[in-house]
């Protein structure tokens, strides 16, 4: 099995131009998409983004604002204590939560400013445009609503309080709810404020070049081990499989042999590729760096068995290359390789978890730019490897099924 | 050494083997010889493992296939009909590679890598990549690969395909050695000239069918053949021309621009063809009686000739 691996890495080292293009194109395409997010702020597009609602004051106005947001189409609420929000946004889990402290609704009652916060993710600054438009064109008309409607309430009990009976009061009380339902009042927009802060765990984050990093790094790796694992196809054609199939050499031994020689060969590019974005970049790689290596080892280890997953499906040379193109075409896309995730419908954020490339990214932002230790990508990391082991398994079982038709 | 019993291999409707019995003895030059299409390479694949019969029984060196194939592997050595090496290694990085995946000890495989570079002369190109080599030295790697674990069994598919006749006489020189050293081979390939040179018995194997055995001798005396009037003309024959002109029941074959014909008894049918051949307006330049060659007992024992 290792005679395997070490050959292949042997004809993979001798093939100069091969080796230049597998480390050198994805360096070139991390300077340019660092570049390209760099300049990606302006991004405006009308999509639905996750908020984390947190509500310490439990009153019916900041339950009416939680029912108001639940409405609001451009957003996907959840709900959180307050005490969790500002890490589980740090740890990338949300990328921004509304904060509403105690006090909320009798600060508006008192037409004061509403002790309101809305944090994010510096991370995700890209996304907050899409966020905040969706939350401020349903809070700020709420909080003008409230504030002028208690205002008026207000007004009324002051001036005629003493000299109207109680009846017709509660009947002008009852009128000046009508009047400001929401429907026929679109226009009352209050003059309220909300705090806004960035959370992150370090100033002046580079998330661009995390981004370019992360995305370009695990494409390149998908196409330079699906190159390498088709390598079967090459022996196939060769006859030289047939001969290792002469050897006492079992044909799971072949499979693992291509995914070991893979997996190092991984190893290597994603090394250069830290070291280069480190060096050239001036990246962060020891901020966490275990668990980088633990991140890299996974990657490598998933990427080896997707490579030769699609080697053993594929029948021909040419199969490979187009099936690994569409497949890793389409897997970047979904999986956040091309661009960042938060421009997608919600549908292809979902679908994005079945690709590799979303754990790994996912798990090098923990790593390069968020504060989450191990354990914070434990479950990126357990993803990969259950792709690994089930590529791996899935191409033992096809490989062997297809030498019995061809022999 | 190696028992074949009514092996039969099936892909689909069309039959590769047909019931096909060999044994073969230990020592033993067993030539299977077939036009391409035979069955001569699905034998191979069965009887070294990588191919499963879809009926009958394999027993190498006293292992059964269906339950000691690893034992099996570990005994034989296989040369294929293709130049199976790494094109971007060198010879030596080459051997390296099989002679671990044959399970070579570390310790002892340089000597033996070095060893067989000399016995096949290529000691002094070791450093090159197979890329580079001549054809002829392919072959001779591709022989090499497979005699790095010092098997007592070869199987030799068709190992001189397309190798240039200097180089084939150096293979059979090899094969010679390999022979004299004890080694059990199993042979096989549709050329005439080498299996007739190499093999202590032949099989000849047609549709998947063994339809005749024996040494060369024994097939000639089982058909009872004893010449072959061999005719060269003054300018090129029509072959089409030429079987009109033949009323013998005898066998023949026109290869190169010369006819083969099968005879017991050759003054005989000589008068009879060049009365023929005159009534045809056919000038002949040369006659020659030979004694009958391999290629005219395929030729009697099927019917048709065999490809070079």
């Amino acid at each position: 099995m290792f005679e395997i691996a070490k050959k292949d890495l042997l004809q993979s080292f001798k093939d100069k131009k091969g080796l230049l293009l597998s480390f050198l194109l994805p360096i070139v395409l991390i300077a340019l998409f660092s570049l390209v997010y760099g300049g990606f702020q302006s991004s405006s597009k009308d999509r639905a983004q996750r908020l984390l609602f947190c509500d310490d004051d439990q009153s019916e106005m900041s339950k009416n604002l939680q029912a108001e947001l639940e409405a609001e189409k451009g957003l996907i609420l959840s709900i959180k204590p307050l005490v969790e929000a500002e890490n589980l946004v740090i740890n990338g889990e949300f990328p921004s939560a509304l904060l509403v402290y105690k006090g909320f609704e009798d600060s508006i009652n008192q037409s004061k400013s509403a002790p309101v916060e809305f944090i994010y993710d510096e991370s995700r600054e890209l996304e907050m445009g899409l966020t905040q438009k969706a939350l401020m064109s349903t809070l700020m008309p709420f909080l003008g609503q409230q504030g002028s409607k208690s205002q008026v309430h207000s007004f009324i009990d002051d001036k005629y309080g003493d000299e109207m009976p109680e009846e017709m009061i509660a009947e002008i009380h009852d009128d000046i709810e009508q009047q400001f339902e929401p429907d026929q009042e679109e226009s009352s927009i209050g003059t309220s404020t909300i705090e806004s802060r960035a959370v992150s765990v370090k100033e002046d984050m580079p998330w661009g070049l995390i981004q370019a990093f992360a995305g370009t790094s695990v494409m390149m790796l998908l196409f330079s081990i699906t190159g390498m694992g088709s390598s079967i196809i090459k022996e196939r054609d060769s006859g030289t499989l047939k001969r290792i199939l002469y050897s006492p050499i079992k044909p799971w031994e072949i499979i693992l042999g291509k995914f070991s020689s893979g997996f190092v060969f991984a190893m290597i590019q994603m090394s250069i590729l830290v070291a280069f974005a480190w060096l050239a970049f001036g990246l962060d790689i020891f901020r966490n760096f275990s668990g980088l290596l633990l991140l890299v080892f996974a990657t490598a280890m998933a990427v080896s068995g997707f490579g030769i997953l699609i080697a053993s499906l594929a029948k021909s040379q040419k199969q490979v290359e187009s099936l690994s193109l569409i497949i890793i075409l389409v897997m970047s896309a979904l999986g956040g390789s091309m661009m960042p995730l938060f421009l997608f419908p919600e549908i292809i954020k979902t679908v994005a978890h079945f690709t590799i490339n979303y754990w790994a990214i996912d798990g090098f932002y923990d790593v390069l730019g968020r504060d989450v230790g191990i354990s914070g990508i434990l479950q990126n990391t357990l993803v990969l490897l259950l792709f690994s082991i089930f590529s791996s398994l899935a191409a033992i079982f096809v490989f062997t099924k297809r030498l019995k038709k061809d022999y | 050494m190696i028992k074949i019993e009514e092996i039969s291999k099936q892909f689909g409707d069309f039959t590769a083997l047909n019931k096909l019995s060999l044994h073969i003895k230990k020592g033993e030059f067993y030539s299977l010889l077939g036009p391409n299409g035979a069955g001569k390479t699905t034998c191979i694949n069965i009887i070294s493992n990588i191919t499963k019969a879809s009926s009958g029984h394999v027993e190498i060196a006293g292992f059964n296939s269906q339950n000691q194939n690893q034992e099996i592997k570990k005994v034989i050595g296989v040369i294929p009909q293709e130049i199976a090496l790494y094109e971007d290694l060198s010879a030596f990085e080459n051997l390296k590679f099989w002679g671990k995946i044959n399970q070579v000890k570390s310790n002892i495989l340089n000597e033996k890598i070095m060893e067989i570079l000399k016995f096949l002369d290529l000691y002094d190109n070791r450093n090159q990549k197979i890329n580079s080599y001549s054809g002829g030295m392919k072959r001779r790697i591709n022989i090499a690969a497979a005699l790095l674990h010092d098997p007592d069994i070869l199987f030799m598919d068709e190992p001189t395909v397309g190798i240039d006749p200097q180089s084939r006489l150096f293979t059979y020189e090899i094969f010679e050695k390999l022979h004299q050293q004890g080694k059990t081979i199993f042979y096989t390939s549709h050329n005439m000239e080498e299996v007739e040179r190499l093999s202590d018995r032949i099989g000849i194997i047609d549709h998947g069918q063994l339809i005749a055995e024996g040494s060369q001798k024994d097939l000639k005396e089982q058909l009872k053949m004893e010449e072959t009037i061999m005719i060269s003309f003054e300018k090129n024959v029509d072959e089409a021309l030429l079987s009109n002109s033949i009323i013998l029941s005898n066998s023949y074959y026109f290869k190169n621009q010369q006819l083969y014909v099968s005879s017991k008894s050759a003054n005989e049918d000589l008068v009879h063809l060049l009365q023929s051949f005159a009534k045809n307006d056919l000038q002949v330049s040369q006659i020659e009686i030979q004694k009958v060659n391999l290629e005219m007992i395929f030729l009697k024992l099927t019917g048709s000739k065999l490809r070079d």
